[in-house]
């Protein structure tokens, strides 16, 4: 198969297509190119991990994707969305539907218990309260927090604390689940478990999981690896 | 998202209760003032609403009874009945006098009683029946001078008993007592003269035709129909005293909206980053907005859920220890205060809506 071939056929069914996309902050002497001309496709089902040091690029590249910042130029497209085009209450809509995210730090809402921390989703994507519940709590104990429903935020491990983060993030069924460090603040027992789960989505229900991380216990589990330095994608195992 | 504005509320209950507390504060203040200036205008009209009387005869340039002096000659009947169509015809005799209370001076404005329609509004304690030497004092002034039955006061040398106590004649600075025509003469010195004439017209009259034909044969006179008296009575008080009443409203008013303002901007500055991670997560902004307004109201309305009676008690207990305190609470003046809280709220909610605005959600790849 020639490479045009391929590449047209991969972009066919890919979930994300970047082509050349930069994000460009500043002017003149100060200007700073976190992203530059970075092209990438993402197939259903993929497994990325996205390596690199701190300020390579990556979590501007995880915001680009997944609809939180627009591109200084380039086009991007996921889920057949172009993104670049989209105003900002579209965009909050995009991500809403479309992408699930899960950070370093689980941005837990420190007032809501882990089940209303993922009903709080459920009810934003249009759930009743009755069935937001039902679904929440459906969530959160298939990932092992049964017992943990209704604890807040500060009376949960930081392993459960990422896994209502989870639960969060996959709420509304988002085609494509994005996590900026994921195992960034556990411990490694914790930080196993969160890998495992992740790995678990993406045999068992399709999902597209892109990483953006330096740990490098994430690196076999991946179907795909990137290296991220200075803005640019130097590196892919495919 | 009910959910959230009640839980962020409630994570810091003493905060949540001191800014349910000012709020309180700000609703009793103008349901105070609501109450003072609706009580003061319901008693200072209150004897005079009880005068049976159509017109009101005055010497011209007088216009009412506290501050300008009227005094017409008591022969004054018979041109009055040959001017317009009339029922009956009484004289008024009024004046505030100095009276030695128990050792102490004090003010009453004594009305000299001709027939029963100018006599005290109602009797609660004692008898209406006057004779000359006795005297009916309100009871807001027995109260406030420990005035009880059978006591007696001194006026103009004079010493008069107290025969009954009466309500309705309060009217904040001075309080009305009686006693009878020929007795008021003699106290006020006034031999063949009279402050006022009340006038009834007879069925069929039209009041200002009545005024007009009365001030057209004497012209010396001012013939004022009992609203316009009443109006003319509450005016140079109320020109100045119910604007400062209106200022306190606006100022009670602007406290409550600082106190509500201040504890959801604290609350949403507090929040911020939690905010950040739900607009990236796809929450609309006029979620959030809502939310804050939500919390807005929620203070609000505890603040005028506790204040509306608390007000009540705070009335009662102002009357109790200064009896000449003139207030009235009507229901209307609570469902007025629920409509400014609940504009107060909105106003409040709008300083941090410009905040969330402003709040990245990037700040949720932040720690």
């Amino acid at each position: 198969m020639s490479a045009a071939r391929k590449d047209k056929n991969s972009q066919a069914s890919s979930l994300i297509v970047l082509h050349d996309v930069s994000k460009v902050y500043g002017t003149g002497e100060t200007t700073v190119r976190a992203v530059d001309r970075v092209s990438l496709s993402v197939r259903t089902g993929e497994f990325v991990l996205i390596l690199g040091p701190s300020g390579a690029g990556k979590t501007t590249l995880l915001s680009l994707i997944g609809g939180l910042l627009h591109p200084t130029s380039g086009t991007i497209h996921v889920a057949e969305t172009a993104l670049h085009t989209l105003s900002s209450s579209a965009l909050s809509q995009f991500r809403l539907r479309q992408v699930g995210f899960v950070f370093q730090f689980f941005q837990l809402l420190s007032a809501l218990t882990a089940r209303e921390n993922v009903e709080v989703v459920l009810r934003l994507g249009g759930y009743r309260p009755k069935a937001a519940y039902q679904r929440a709590e459906e969530l959160l104990v298939h990932l092992g927090l049964g017992p943990r429903l209704t604890h807040l935020p500060a009376e949960l491990s930081g392993g459960e604390k990422q896994r209502v983060a989870l639960a969060r993030a996959l709420a509304l069924r988002p085609p494509l689940l994005i996590a900026d460090e994921p195992t960034g603040s556990l411990d490694s027992r914790s930080g196993e478990e969160v890998i495992r789960l992740l790995r678990r989505l993406v045999d068992e229900e399709q999902q597209t999981v892109l990483v953006a991380s330096h740990d490098q216990r994430i690196v076999p589990v991946a179907s795909r690896v990137l290296r991220c330095e200075d803005g640019r994608l130097v590196e892919d195992s495919l | 998202m009910f959910l959230l504005a009640r839980k962020n509320l409630l994570v810091h209950k003493s905060r949540f209760l001191l800014a349910i507390g000012g709020i309180t504060c700000s609703v009793v203040l103008v349901l105070l003032l609501m109450s003072l200036y609706a009580g003061w205008r319901e008693n200072m009209s209150a004897y005079l609403r009880h005068v049976n009387a159509d017109l009101w005869i005055g010497q011209k340039g007088a216009s009412d009874l506290f501050h300008t002096l009227s005094l017409l000659p008591d022969h004054g009947e018979q041109m009055l009945e040959q001017a317009v169509e009339i029922t009956k015809v009484s004289s008024f005799v009024g004046r505030l006098m100095t009276c030695d209370v128990h050792g102490r001076q004090r003010h009453t404005f004594i009305v000299g009683v001709d027939d029963a329609e100018n006599g005290p509004v109602e009797i609660v304690l004692g008898s209406d029946n006057l004779q000359d030497g006795e005297i009916i004092v309100d009871q807001v002034f027995a109260r406030k001078e420990g005035i009880r039955l059978g006591d007696t006061v001194q006026v103009a040398g004079q010493t008069l008993s107290v025969i009954g106590i009466a309500r309705g004649g309060n009217c904040f600075l001075y309080q009305y007592s009686f006693v009878t025509l020929p007795q008021a003469r003699r106290l006020f010195g006034l031999k063949g003269m009279v402050n006022y004439f009340l006038v009834r017209l007879s069925p069929g009259i039209e009041v200002e035709e009545a005024v007009a034909q009365i001030e057209d044969t004497a012209p010396q006179v001012s013939a004022f129909p009992k609203e316009r008296f009443i109006a003319n009575n509450l005016s140079l008080t109320g020109d100045n005293f119910l604007p400062i009443l209106r200022v306190l409203e606006v100022i009670g008013l602007l406290v409550g909206t600082v106190v509500i303002g201040l504890t959801i901007y604290t609350l949403t500055v507090e929040r911020g980053p939690e905010y950040g991670v739900l607009k990236a997560v796809g929450a609309p902004d006029r979620m959030l907005y809502w939310t804050a307004t939500l919390q807005a109201l929620v203070c609000g309305l505890f603040g005028w859920l506790l204040g509306v009676p608390l007000s009540w008690g705070v009335i009662m207990l102002a009357q109790y220890f200064v009896p000449q305190f003139p207030a009235a609470s009507y229901p209307q003046q609570a469902l007025w205060m629920l409509g400014y809280t609940i504009g107060m709220s909105l106003i409040a909610a709008g300083l941090p809506a410009r905040r969330i605005a402003r709040i990245d959600p990037l700040a949720a790849f932040k720690g």
